[in-house]
């Protein structure tokens, strides 16, 4: 009873700290403004280091996408990610830059008994966090040219939140599922402002608004294979019901509903010696059942797929340490522009560091940072970020 | 290990606070999926307002804290200052033969000097001017004193014996070179002194008339310098400055009421143009809006970004055209029903200080060939009246007054070409349209 209550007590303290954020906290691309958004993968720091698209990983993990990542895990767990982006965008001639962090993943994971271990977790989905400038001119009918800046501001996006539960079904075997709810929204705000210099006078703001709230279930299972301590293959498969948009009072239009895809993962990792592994991963989804909502069609299916090495016989402190190289790749599942295609990719590397270990070597805190260096492109917009994500995972309170 | 992830968190939080968050901004190629119009509608007179009225004698002369001086100006009109000098100093500071300051009850008031300050750019004479002080005979009133009475208050109306703060007697003359910028001064003697001293007097106070003919001056200070000779120390004199106690003036003739196709505001007393909106509900849009939206477009507050009062200048009856800016302003009538007693809303614009902000109009627009069109900003209240209620929660009135900002603040006023002329009043909506923010 005193764990649990230590358990929820950190639980809601973690929730606490985000509620403000209310992930996704900060937009990463100006291409956030296509579609639903940019896809968010809600990945620790050694799954960005690694490449991953989520699960697969040796070891454990507590992390939104991987329902049986966490079904080694023999006391209670808490991980929690925080990103953190610097983003050049550029747009034909015109350059910019942009810095803003989130909380991609939280997680909680407690065993029950022998039966398996329970996981509830929070995630990023979609992220819908970007805003568009334009500086134009208005004629008068006195002659006069007023200079404007119409500012299109978008707020929010889609997150999920899923309950899960991981049980080994035999030492080569596991499986697991989660159900959640989409949860989330988005606020939408048009101003034109006037240059009221130029117009010598008063010219109020012109300001048109909305929001609206997302709902809609969704539930992933998956399955991890071990061949020893020396193979791991692993596949999910997350199926969303429609993501039902609901507006606000005041807000003008109905609800929609949007058809998320069918997502479907699988990754194999490999150790190649006693300190030395790999992973290969790859995702893939369709997400042509949003295009009777959407006024420009998505790209229908799109792939994820990415790789890395981990070497973990190093040691900083007296502590393990583990140095991670990976590279991955996606296609960015909506377009900015007709008979346009994005991709996003990224070279990435990272650090592992065991804080604490029990007598039996199992890990009680540990810390994961990963720093990516990316592009992205769709259309005319280009875009090259630098993206650090820093995981912590306490265990054992 | 719960005490290390609780000293944890807040950390964690700190680290988080201290970075910067910025939206990725485009810039390019519209994004927004909105479609927004920005158009203007000028509203002729008929389709804005469903009354109008002007009304005169907000305020009087004294509440301007200055003076006025005239004589024959265009040929007609006469204006005087009357001044009532602060109560005399009863002890001074005075170093006696040892060098020792001591107070001194005991003055002997030698002679004095009354300095009076003119507005040079107000002036309406380049070359030098005359003119007289005198001392006034009768009892007076400041706050009510006119041409014609001495005391016009409720109950009491008392006519001057001569019109105009007569009669009085001659102190003294002086001419005043405006080219100089100094002081006009008048020298008083020690009976004079005596006279203007006695406070139980009613009839305490003087007379400052322009002598010479065809001009107008305004006062804007009145200082009297004592020359005193103390008890102590008696071959020292000592200069004791006595400031104003009031300060009006009194004019004729008085303007003319405006004719019905007159608008006008300012002057002192003050004159407001009083009118009663009567907004459509709907305004014409251009073929762009029209292609987009069914015409007419409903007027509502959200769509409106500015609304103004374009008005016409017309020259000011010559003795009372200005001779500086104005700055005229409108704000709500809160009562109409009480005009011409009706409390006045706030004003519609504040500068950063908190101070109200006007429309600046040259004085020339009020001369003749100088008419234009100005533009008098009453967003505020269009866009409460299109709302149904004020910033504050109140039932908006659709009465506004157009009036001089700080008003009553100087004799001259201007004038507007009033309804069914040419050049009539309108009103410049400036209007935006868009399509609601929606989903992708």
């Amino acid at each position: 009873m005193r764990r649990a209550e230590r358990l929820l007590w950190c639980a809601f303290s973690a929730l606490a700290l985000l509620a403000p954020a209310s992930v996704p906290a900060v937009a990463q691309s100006v291409l956030a403004a296509a579609g639903l958004g940019l896809p968010i993968e809600p990945v620790d720091g050694r799954g960005r280091a690694l490449g991953s698209v989520g699960i697969g990983l040796l070891g454990t993990t507590v992390v939104p996408a991987d329902p049986v990542g966490a079904v080694d895990l023999p006391i209670p767990t808490l991980a929690l990610t925080l990103q953190s982006s610097w983003l050049d965008v550029q747009e034909g001639a015109q350059a910019a830059s942009f810095s803003g962090n989130r909380f991609p993943a939280l997680g909680v994971s407690y065993p029950v008994r022998d039966w398996g271990v329970l996981t509830l977790t929070y995630g990023a989905v979609l992220d819908q966090r970007w805003r568009h400038e334009r500086r134009d001119t208005v004629d008068l009918e006195a002659g006069e040219a007023v200079p404007i800046l119409d500012r299109f501001r978008s707020e929010g996006g889609v997150s999920a939140v899923r309950l899960g539960f991981a049980h080994r079904v035999a030492p080569s075997l596991a499986v697991g599922g989660a159900v959640g709810m989409y949860t989330g929204s988005l606020s939408l705000l048009f101003t034109r402002l006037f240059d009221t210099i130029a117009a010598s006078g008063d010219i109020r703001p012109f300001q048109s608004s909305g929001r609206w709230s997302y709902s809609g279930p969704t539930a992933t299972i998956g399955a991890v294979v071990d061949i020893g301590t020396v193979v791991r293959g692993a596949a999910a498969l997350t199926w969303s019901g429609a993501l039902e948009a609901d507006p606000s009072d005041g807000t003008a239009g109905e609800s929609r509903s949007y058809d998320l895809p069918l997502e479907l993962r699988a990754a194999l990792s490999g150790s190649l010696a006693p300190e030395l592994s790999v992973l290969v991963s790859v995702g893939w989804a369709d997400w042509s059942g949003t295009d009777d909502e959407l006024e420009m069609p998505s790209v229908g299916g799109a792939l994820k797929l990415g790789g890395g090495v981990e070497w973990g016989g190093a040691s900083l402190f007296g502590r393990n340490l583990s140095v991670r190289l990976g590279w991955r790749r996606a296609d960015l599942p909506f377009r900015l522009e007709a008979g346009t295609e994005g991709s996003e990719s990224a070279a990435s590397g990272g650090l592992g560091l065991l804080l604490l270990a029990r007598s039996d070597g199992f890990p009680l805190a540990l810390v994961d940072l990963a720093i990516e260096r990316g592009t992205r492109s769709a259309g005319t917009v280009s875009e090259d970020f630098w993206r650090s994500t820093l995981s912590l995972r306490v265990a054992g309170f | 290990m719960i005490r290390k992830t609780r000293r944890l968190l807040p950390l964690l939080a700190a680290v988080l606070g201290a970075c910067e968050d910025q939206l990725p901004t485009a810039v390019g190629p519209a994004l927004a999926p909105v479609r927004p119009l920005t158009f203007e509608v000028i509203l002729p007179w008929s389709e804005f307002v469903s009354d109008a009225r002007v009304l005169g004698g907000f305020g009087r002369p004294v509440q301007t804290g200055s003076g006025l001086v005239a004589h024959e100006f265009v040929g007609e009109v006469e204006a005087h200052t009357l001044v009532r000098m602060a109560e005399f100093p009863r002890a001074a500071n005075v170093v006696d033969s040892l060098g020792t300051t001591r107070k001194d009850t005991l003055l002997t008031f030698l002679d004095a000097t009354l300095f009076v300050t003119f507005d040079t750019t107000s002036n309406s004479s380049t070359g030098s001017v005359t003119l007289q002080l005198e001392r006034i005979l009768e009892p007076w009133d400041a706050r009510t004193a006119g041409w014609e009475l001495a005391v016009d208050s409720v109950g009491e109306r008392t006519p001057w014996g001569e019109p105009g703060g007569g009669p009085v007697e001659p102190i003294a003359g002086t001419t005043w070179f405006p080219q100089t910028g100094l002081d006009g001064q008048f020298f008083l003697n020690a009976a004079t002194l005596a006279l203007l001293g006695d406070t139980t007097r009613n009839d305490r106070g003087l007379r400052i008339r322009l002598a010479t003919p065809g001009h107008r001056l305004d006062i804007t200070g009145v200082r009297l310098d004592l020359r005193t000779s103390p008890s102590i120390n008696q071959d020292n004199t000592v200069l004791l400055s006595v400031g104003l106690s009031e300060l009006t003036y009194v004019y004729t003739p008085t303007p003319p009421a405006p004719e019905p196709d007159e608008l006008r505001a300012g002057g002192v007393p003050a004159w407001r143009s009083v009118l009663t909106l009567g907004l459509p509900a709907s305004v014409p849009g251009n073929p762009a809006v029209c292609a987009r939206l069914s015409c007419p477009v409903p007027l509502t507050a959200g769509r409106l970004n500015h609304a103004g009062l374009l008005l016409t200048t017309e020259p000011t009856e010559p003795a009372f055209v200005p001779t500086d800016p104005i700055q005229f302003e409108v704000r709500g009538v809160l009562a109409p029903e009480f005009l011409p007693k009706s409390p006045l809303g706030a004003p519609l614009f504040l500068d950063t200080l908190g101070l109200a902000v006007g429309t600046t109009v040259p004085e020339s627009a009020f001369h003749p060939g100088g008419a234009r069109v100005v533009e008098i900003p009453i967003t505020p209240i269009v866009r409460s009246l299109l709302s149904g209620s004020t910033l504050s929660g109140f039932r908006p009135t659709p009465t506004i007054a157009l009036m001089e900002l700080f008003e009553p603040i100087s004799f001259t006023f201007g004038s507007f070409v009033g309804p069914g002329r040419s050049g009539e009043p309108r009103l410049r909506l400036v209007l935006t349209v868009s399509d609601p923010v929606a989903l992708p």
